[in-house]
């Protein structure tokens, strides 16, 4: 029956990923800089809660930043997530509204023993997408000039997670990859002009290492993860409306060092208290390694809460739901204008609904916020990002119970 | 929980799902006018640029008429013009009494009034396919005139007809019997003296209304004399022309009486890829050309001369462009079209070259062969044995605004990633 589900969960999931894979993600301003806007966070219930993980472990979820946190898990997982997002950009004297939806990620986890698991899975590191267009020109010649940006960084990763006594420990090697669009137009008034269309492709690839380390003191739990800084290699060429294609020029893209810690608190099965801080040194990396643009510290402040008011088979459906609430605060990874730092803030809410049993599971998670400020910065963005993700559940590589 | 409700859960999630896609696939509201935001290196240029020719060249030669439609007899600006007729031999019937040939009148070029026209026998053989006048002495010897008419510019109507009469002791000179040998002198030239216009008439060719010779001859029949007169078609008919002062200077020229060809080549050996790189994206690219209406000819005012430019990537290049032959040259399948109309106005006649420029901007310079013979142009006229128009441009040596311009807009790529 199980094998069933999951072999049901496994063929949707795929089919909307390649459905939906060539989908676009919501417009952003500040996504033209650099790599775009970061996107690596943990899955849906995390970002429920404010985007806590690093310490929020359990035995149903498995989370992507803390590799640790996945020793917890005792039956074969996979899950996989979407995203629509909705953003209202507003900047002096204009203003956009985009709509996006797409496959977010997807994930494999599966013990091979209690307390040891492996991980693989797919998600998204960053994503640019931005479109600006102008009219120019004079009388003779008069064009609109678009400038639009694509594309983003992934990784593809495998994971391994410990358990020694009180401490569980993770190492994840993840490859990157991805592309990055520019594309350049040039539209003219009049049909006796040829049209432009210059895309510059950015293909990117590369490997880095992130782990990470929990423990659990009474009902508090600890968790500190760090990933390595890493070089990705960037081939770039310009192919033209008219057939011309660069040759490849090769350089660097440099992703810096991150860390963080999480704490949580679980007074009882019924409830979970945690928060996380995260920060990545992109003021480390010089122009040239990061798309030219200049970067500042990013950091992710989360916190919230978790409440599920039974857990008794028996119970009343909407008993059994996990109700969640949370909020987050970040700084973005650049600054605009020169000087003013961008910062992001959401509110968050989540919904756990179990189905087929307990442990399947699925999970909403609405997060409402502000990106960058008119006050301060050239855009304010207000977002509006749904989340749903998809979990199953199943025994693999474990003998069952002797009768 | 029953089994309805767990099944009920995935599917709601499906349909959240199918309501967030459809709310995805809302017409989005794009950034407009902030292109300002971006950094100046991430957008490409737009730019133009024009290059002015560095050499051109004028050539051409009389070419033989025998396919024309028409005929044209008198001057008109540095051009005179004369008719050649020929019949095949009369059969041998009787005595002329009388001949007259009777040409249908067309319209004329020039100014208004009118000329003598002299017809003469023609005393030497003349090759109808071969037949030119040119820069050479006249090609055909002939007698004192035979009869002289009033050729006069407007045509009262279709049905006007000019009739000259010719001797008949020349005539009889053509009965088969008679001119056995000397066949090929069996016909007339038709000159003008004192011509301000040019003077057309169908040729033989002409499928609408077509000149003849009228002979009356008497014979006897049953002891009666008779007069018949029957009409015969010529059956040859060529205009030969000569340019009675050189070509204007400083102008090219293309015409089709003339055949005359032009040449002009642009220096693009730094022009591509320095100013305007590889990577660059042709938006236009035209060849203009300044008309110079007082130093052209058309031979009526509903005259459009059809221009044929041909580009040639292989044969020439600046160092040989004036011991070019252009007759010999073999020219390029690349051919762009433009028409001339007759007219007093100095137009500019544009020909849209952006593939061609889009093409020798993709090419590498080493693969250039020869890397001289980028921006060399061919400009030749179409028909052109048929008319005798001729179209002049102003050439490289004049002020800027007139001399041949090779105008390119394009835009660049961004420099950033």
């Amino acid at each position: 029956m199980k094998l069933k589900i999951l072999s049901r969960l496994v063929c949707c999931l795929i089919l909307l990923l390649v459905m939906f894979s060539g989908s676009a993600f919501a417009q952003s301003i500040y996504s033209r800089h650099g790599v775009g806007l970061l996107r690596y966070r943990d899955g849906v219930r995390s970002i429920g809660m404010g985007g806590i993980g690093l310490a929020a472990t359990d035995t149903v979820y498995a989370y992507f930043l803390n590799p640790a946190t996945m020793g917890n898990l005792n039956l074969t997982r996979i899950q996989g997530d979407f995203l629509y997002e909705r953003a209202s950009i507003d900047l002096p004297g204009t203003n956009g509204l985009f709509h996006d939806a797409n496959i977010n990620s997807f994930s494999l986890a599966f013990p091979v023993k209690r307390g040891y698991v492996f991980a693989l899975g797919i998600q998204p590191y960053s994503r640019s997408e931005f479109e600006f267009n102008q009219s120019k020109g004079d009388s003779a010649v008069s064009y609109v000039e678009i400038l639009r940006g694509t594309g983003g960084l992934n990784e593809l990763y495998l994971a391994f997670a410990a358990t020694f006594g009180a401490v569980r420990a993770g190492l994840t090697t993840d490859f990157y990859f991805g592309r990055i669009n520019r594309v350049w137009r040039v539209n003219f008034t009049s049909e006796a002009l040829r049209n432009t269309e210059d895309v510059t492709n950015n293909h990117l690839t590369g490997v880095g290492l992130h782990l990470g380390a929990q423990t659990q003191l009474g009902k508090w739990r600890l968790g500190a993860a760090t990933g390595l800084p890493s070089r990705l290699s960037v081939g770039t060429e310009l192919t033209t409306i008219t057939g011309f294609t660069s040759d490849t020029s090769e350089s660097k893209l440099k992703l810096p060092l991150w860390w963080g810690l999480g704490v949580s608190y679980a007074p009882n099965r019924h409830w979970l208290l945690g928060a996380d801080w995260r920060t990545q040194r992109w003021s480390t990396v010089k122009p040239e390694e990061f798309f030219g643009a200049r970067g500042v510290d990013s950091f992710d402040l989360g916190f919230g809460i978790e409440a599920t008011p039974s857990f008794d088979a028996l119970a009343g459906y909407f008993k059994r739901l996990s109700y969640r609430v949370g909020g987050a605060f970040r700084q973005l990874p650049y600054e605009e204008p020169a000087g003013k730092k961008i910062h992001e803030w959401t509110a968050t809410f989540g919904l756990g609904l179990p189905f087929t049993g307990g442990y399947n599971r699925i999970d909403l998670a609405l997060e409402i916020g502000k990106r960058g400020s008119l006050s301060s910065n050239v855009a304010e963005e207000k977002i509006v990002m749904i989340r749903a993700a998809i979990i199953g559940s199943e025994r693999w590589f474990q003998r069952g119970p002797r009768r | 929980m029953h089994n309805t409700k767990k099944t009920a859960v995935p599917l709601f999630g499906f349909l959240l799902f199918g309501v967030l896609f459809s709310l995805a696939c809302n017409k989005d509201t794009p950034i407009s006018g902030n292109t300002d935001l971006i950094n100046r290196d991430e957008l490409g240029n737009v730019l133009q640029s024009s290059i002015t020719a560095r050499m051109d060249s004028t050539a051409g030669k009389a070419i033989n008429t025998a396919g024309s439609s028409f005929l044209f007899l008198g001057s008109y600006k540095d051009v005179e013009s004369r008719v050649l007729l020929r019949f095949d031999p009369l059969p041998d019937s009787g005595t002329v009494v009388a001949a007259r040939l009777r040409l249908p009148a067309e319209e004329a070029t020039g100014q208004t009034g009118s000329f003598d026209a002299t017809v003469h026998q023609v005393t030497t053989p003349w090759k109808t396919s071969e037949v030119v006048w040119g820069e050479n002495d006249f090609p055909v010897q002939f007698n004192p005139a035979m009869d002289t008419r009033q050729i006069v510019a407007t045509v009262a109507d279709t049905t006007d007809t000019i009739a000259f009469n010719l001797n008949p002791q020349v005539v009889t000179r053509w009965f088969s019997s008679l001119s056995v040998s000397n066949r090929d002198t069996n016909g007339v030239l038709l000159q003008a003296s004192n011509a301000a216009f040019i003077k057309a008439f169908p040729s033989r060719s002409n499928s609408l209304r077509q000149l003849f010779l009228e002979v009356t001859t008497r014979t006897r029949i049953a002891n009666r004399d008779t007069t018949i007169t029957a009409r015969r078609s010529a059956t040859a008919s060529v205009f030969v022309f000569k340019r009675l002062a050189p070509l204007p200077a400083q102008r090219l020229h293309v015409g089709n009486g003339e055949s005359l060809q032009s040449v002009l080549s642009f220096d693009l050996r730094k022009f591509i890829p320095d100013t305007i790189p590889k990577s660059a994206t042709i938006s236009r690219a035209t060849l203009s050309l300044q008309f110079d209406a007082a130093n052209s000819v058309f031979v009526d005012s509903d005259d459009i001369l059809s221009l044929t430019l041909y580009v040639d990537l292989r044969k020439f290049g600046l160092d040989t462009l004036k011991s070019v032959d252009f007759f010999q040259a073999p020219l390029d399948s690349l051919l762009f079209f433009q028409s001339i109309a007759a007219g007093i106005s100095n137009t500019s006649s544009q020909f849209d070259i952006t593939g061609l420029v889009q093409r020798w901007v993709a090419l590498p310079p080493e693969e250039r062969t020869p890397p001289q013979s980028y921006g060399y142009f061919y400009l030749v006229p179409d028909f052109p044995a048929l008319l005798l128009s001729r179209a002049a441009f102003y050439t490289r040596e004049n002020s800027e605004p007139l001399a041949p311009k090779l105008k390119i807009e394009y835009t660049t790529p961004p420099k950033t990633r």
